[in-house]
């Protein structure tokens, strides 16, 4: 009996198994050795890692970016691009709109959260800067700075409070598709120079 | 003895089906919904509640357009400025050049032009350019004409009108309308008993029924004058609602229709409403969604029962649309409009 | 565009010296950072590997686990992670111009290689999901084997649907439903923490239950491991069916001994081949076509083909107001012809993907089926490949391991 299993030989069901484990493995390692081939080279030709951020010339300001992120407090902060700023007393996105007098009295201002602050420079000049600390990316002053001003004023993810998660929970629900990955050699989507 | 043992046996058995149940119908039960979620309304599973975040209108028919795209074109530069020939041709003024559209969209006549063109008015089969310090006169096919200077060097020319009762321009620097004859001399200077304040290039000028009327856009109000220059009314308020004029200078542009109201076009929040001639409201006609978006406002005129739209690079025909229009103040307008043909 | 650069008020002259402020915006070193969650990677599966086939050590593995749910878990938020990491690698299989970061390739790849050659090490204390499960649990109730064998499919359901979704840019749907994500970045929708903190109550009593009925990942490492070239081995030394490992295993990997089959004819096997020729390719093409039925229902999760629902609804009834997606699309300018063009794009991906999909559930269940229907002649305890995570439990309750003396197999 024994000799004719070894005259029969890869018949025996143990080794019939093993050799058809043995092809297994290969196709598994094959097929794992072209996904990395395939994918690894591509990868290299692109480039390093990506990160989230939004075009400011797509954001429509819909108010979700304070809603929808993952984090408390939204990872989305109001950027302020000074060198297209107007400096301008009647300020489209510090005061609300219609606002009868110029001063700083709380119901004249259009941020909820008393983020925007503005010091006097010189005759009419004035400069506004954003506390990020107690912005919350509702994006009400750029509102008011794209309708009525230069729109020197605009949402961006700030790269030190994102968590970079896989998917953006803000980007699946962006109606204007506005947030999208860059790399990270350009990492910063700004309104830079007016 | 015995008895007690098998009594545990059972006792552990049940409880490892009970548990077994339990654990694999909420397992289960989680990624069953999941899944038929999944299957029959993913839109519900992914993206919360579909149906809340529909937009009621609100009462005054803000948010839904009683007018409807049924065409559009797109032009190839920056649109200047824009006028409707009564036999319905289009024209673009583009940053130099001049292009002329049948109302199909079809380009009919192209000729070239100074580049800083600010205003275009169609009278007698002549077309007249306004440039910051001059005007000038083309035929239909773009044969020069003529033209003249501005009266003045400083002047600053916005926009303007022209009709039989002689050529009405605003000025952005002198703040004022000069008047001139249609021989293109100087007939006198318009000031408002108002003031006119001007913070920006936005000065819109038009004349209906042989009556000028003219935006005065820091104070948020429309004024009316006759046409040797005489003051008459002015309507018109402050405010981002509807029937109001919003931000630091509106309305921009203004044109009548031909149930002799007249039409606004407003920036930063870009609308065109409706007003009858002595400033009661009568709708918005297109909201910011409907008219295409941005910040700019739209340049509009009305040729029989379309409303052409020009901005942004593209030229829109809008027509009344009943369905549309029953929520909003046009549907209940009693006023006897040629432009509300059922399409 | 550059409409936001037209200025309506100019440029300010200043002449008392004012200088623009130089704002610079941080960069968190994401790139090291993603580098260096390969090699820690790199070198806990090592250590993994080393732990569970030379030294046998439970210590080892669980402290890996612990070091894992820190570094990986709260450290690094648990984002991006090797679960996650299929559906990047399959968009990028599909689209082209999708960017794949190295890193992410590695994250895929890693823990299936060093399944090849040494089982599922990477679920034995590297994949921090696993790892905070194993932490807290502290008895082992097991499930019947009907239960753990049915709810066992649920993660190529998962895997299936997935893939379908990620090949066609629509959802992420690892991402949404992960449990233990709330718990490590702590934030994020309450649904998936509660779920996530049920998991973990669960996981005191029970082993496992995220990896033994929900991951996804489980089923790929799981088919790799059948075939590894180096299988996890309770003991070194020969097996004396004391049984204590089969009690210890938490996910119920390890086999019993089965009494030996009669020997049977050659024409039933030749029969049962031939069934399961029969069987697997009807339940393939038949889950292909069951949910390519289903491929526009599916497709609604694309965000392009529910903005074209919603225009068109809009359309028909425009007095029931729009919704903030069509208002922004009219408001950008966009044009129907365009966006037709990509609906029309994703909903034919998607009626290839559902096939796909289909295949995948349908070829899943028929193997199943199939392997639940054949019995193997064992003579000793032995643990079966795919369903073993690794983790070690069943090192230190074989005897075998402990003594010394060595114990001569008995004969049954």
């Amino acid at each position: 009996m024994d000799k004719k299993k070894e005259e029969k030989g890869l018949s025996s069901p143990m080794e019939r198994r093993e050799f058809l484990r043995k092809c297994g493995t290969l196709l598994a390692g094959g097929s794992l050795a072209a996904i990395g081939g395939v994918l690894g080279s591509r990868a290299k030709a692109a480039g390093g890692d990506t990160m989230w951020q939004i075009d400011p010339e797509l954001c429509i300001r819909c108010g979700r970016c304070q809603t929808e992120c993952v984090l408390p407090v939204s990872a989305v902060k109001c950027f302020h691009a000074n060198q297209v700023c107007g400096y301008c007393d009647l300020c489209g996105g510090y005061y609300r709109a219609n606002v009868k007098e110029l001063n700083t009295a709380a119901e004249n201002m259009l941020c909820p959260t008393g983020a925007i602050t503005r010091r006097f420079v010189e005759e009419p000049y004035f400069e506004y800067t954003i506390n990020e600390d107690l912005c919350n990316g509702c994006g009400k002053c750029v509102n008011g700075c794209s309708s009525f001003g230069n729109g020197s004023l605009f949402l961006q993810i700030q790269q030190e409070l994102c968590l970079n998660c896989n998917e953006c929970s803000i980007s699946k629900v962006c109606v204007s598709n506005a947030i999208q990955r860059v790399p990270v050699s350009s990492a910063y989507k700004l309104k830079d120079k007016a | 003895m015995k008895s007690n043992d098998d009594k545990k046996m059972t006792r552990r058995g049940f409880l490892k089906a009970g548990g077994s149940a339990l654990i694999g119908i909420a397992v289960a039960g989680f990624a069953g919904r999941s899944v038929w979620k999944m299957l029959t309304d993913p839109d519900a599973l992914f993206y919360g509640r579909g149906s809340d975040s529909k937009r009621k209108p609100s009462g005054t028919g803000e948010k839904v357009s009683p007018y409807r795209m049924t065409g559009a074109f797109e032009v190839p530069d920056m649109i200047s400025a824009m006028e409707v020939m009564p036999d319905g041709h289009i024209v673009i003024a583009m940053p130099g050049s001049v292009c002329i559209y049948s109302a199909s969209g079809s380009l009919t006549e192209n000729f070239a032009v100074r580049s800083d063109i600010r205003d275009v008015a169609v009278y007698r089969d002549r077309i007249y350019l306004l440039y910051a310090d001059r005007i000038e006169i083309y035929g239909k096919h773009g044969e020069e004409l003529g033209g003249w200077q501005a009266c003045s060097e400083d002047a600053d020319y916005c926009s303007f009108t022209v009709f039989s009762g002689g050529v009405f321009v605003t000025d952005a620097s002198a703040k004022n309308i000069c008047k001139y004859n249609l021989d293109g001399t100087l007939a006198r200077f318009i000031n408002s008993p108002n003031g006119f304040v001007v913070p920006s290039y936005s000065f819109g000028i038009t004349n209906i029924g042989g009556k000028v009327f003219c935006s005065n856009p820091g104070r948020h109000v429309v004024e009316q004058y006759d046409d040797d220059g005489s003051f008459i009314a002015s309507f018109g308020e402050s405010g981002a609602g509807a029937g109001q004029f919003c931000g630091c200078c509106n309305p921009v542009q203004l044109t009548g229709n031909n149930a002799g109201e007249l039409l606004t076009s407003e920036k930063g929040i870009p609308r065109i409403s409706c007003y009858s001639l002595n400033g009661s409201f009568r709708s918005i006609l297109l909201d910011t969604a409907a008219l295409g978006g941005g910040h700019e406002a739209y340049d509009m005129r009305v040729c029989s029962d379309r409303l052409i739209v020009a901005g942004r690079g593209r030229v829109s025909i809008f027509q009344y649309d009943d369905r549309r229009a029953a929520q909003t103040l046009c549907g209940s307008c009693t006023v006897p409009c040629p432009m509300k043909v059922t399409a | 565009m550059n409409t936001f650069l037209i200025a309506r008020f100019p440029k300010p002259d200043f002449t008392s010296g004012y200088q623009y402020p130089e704002i610079v915006h941080g960069l968190p070193y994401e790139t090291f950072w993603s580098w260096m969650d390969v090699a820690v990677l790199i070198i806990m599966l090592s250590i993994a590997a080393w732990a569970v086939h030379k030294r046998r050590s439970r210590g080892v593995l669980f402290t890996e686990s612990v070091i894992s749910v820190l570094y990986f878990g709260f450290y690094r938020s648990g984002c991006v992670c090797s679960v996650g990491s299929i559906q990047n690698v399959v968009l990028a299989l599909n689209d082209s111009s999708y960017n794949l970061p190295l890193a992410v390739l590695l994250l895929f790849l890693l823990p299936l290689v060093f399944a090849l050659f040494f089982g599922r090490v990477f679920c034995a204390g590297v994949c921090p999901m696993g790892a905070l499960q194993e932490i807290v649990n502290v008895r082992n109730f097991r499930l019947s084997r009907a239960v753990t064998n049915a709810l066992g499919f649920i993660p190529w359901i998962y895997l299936a649907f997935a893939v379908m979704y990620a090949a066609t840019r629509s959802q992420f749907i690892i991402c949404r439903f992960d449990p233990f994500i709330g718990i490590f970045r702590m934030g994020g929708d309450i649904g998936m923490i509660v779920f996530g903190v049920i998991l973990l109550l669960m996981s005191v009593f029970m082993g496992r239950p995220f990896c033994q009925f929900l991951c996804p990942y489980g089923a790929l490492l799981g088919l790799v491991s059948r075939v590894s070239v180096r299988k996890v081995e309770v003991t070194a030394k020969e097996c004396i069916n004391c049984t204590l490992c089969h009690n210890a295993c938490p996910v119920d990997a390890i086999r019993p001994p089965h009494a030996n089959r009669p020997e049977e004819t050659r024409m039933t096997g030749v029969k049962r081949i031939l069934l399961y020729l029969v069987i697997l390719p009807l339940l393939t093409v038949g889950g292909a076509l069951l949910m390519q039925s289903r491929s526009e229902v599916l497709a609604g999760a694309n965000k392009d083909v529910r903005l074209m629902r919603m225009l068109n609804e809009y359309d028909a009834a425009p007095d029931e107001g729009m919704t903030a997606e069509v208002e922004a699309f009219y408001e950008m300018g966009r044009s129907i012809d365009e966006l037709t063009v990509r609906v029309d794009a994703t909903m034919l991906s998607f009626r290839h993907w559902s096939l796909i999909a289909g295949g995948i559930i349908g070829l899943a269940l028929g193997c199943r089926l199939i392997r639940l229907s054949v019995k193997r002649t064992r003579k000793t305890y032995e643990i079966e490949r795919a369903a073993c995570v690794a983790c070690g439990k069943c090192f230190n309750y074989c005897p075998q391991n402990k003594s010394k003396i060595k114990y001569e197999p008995q004969n049954l």
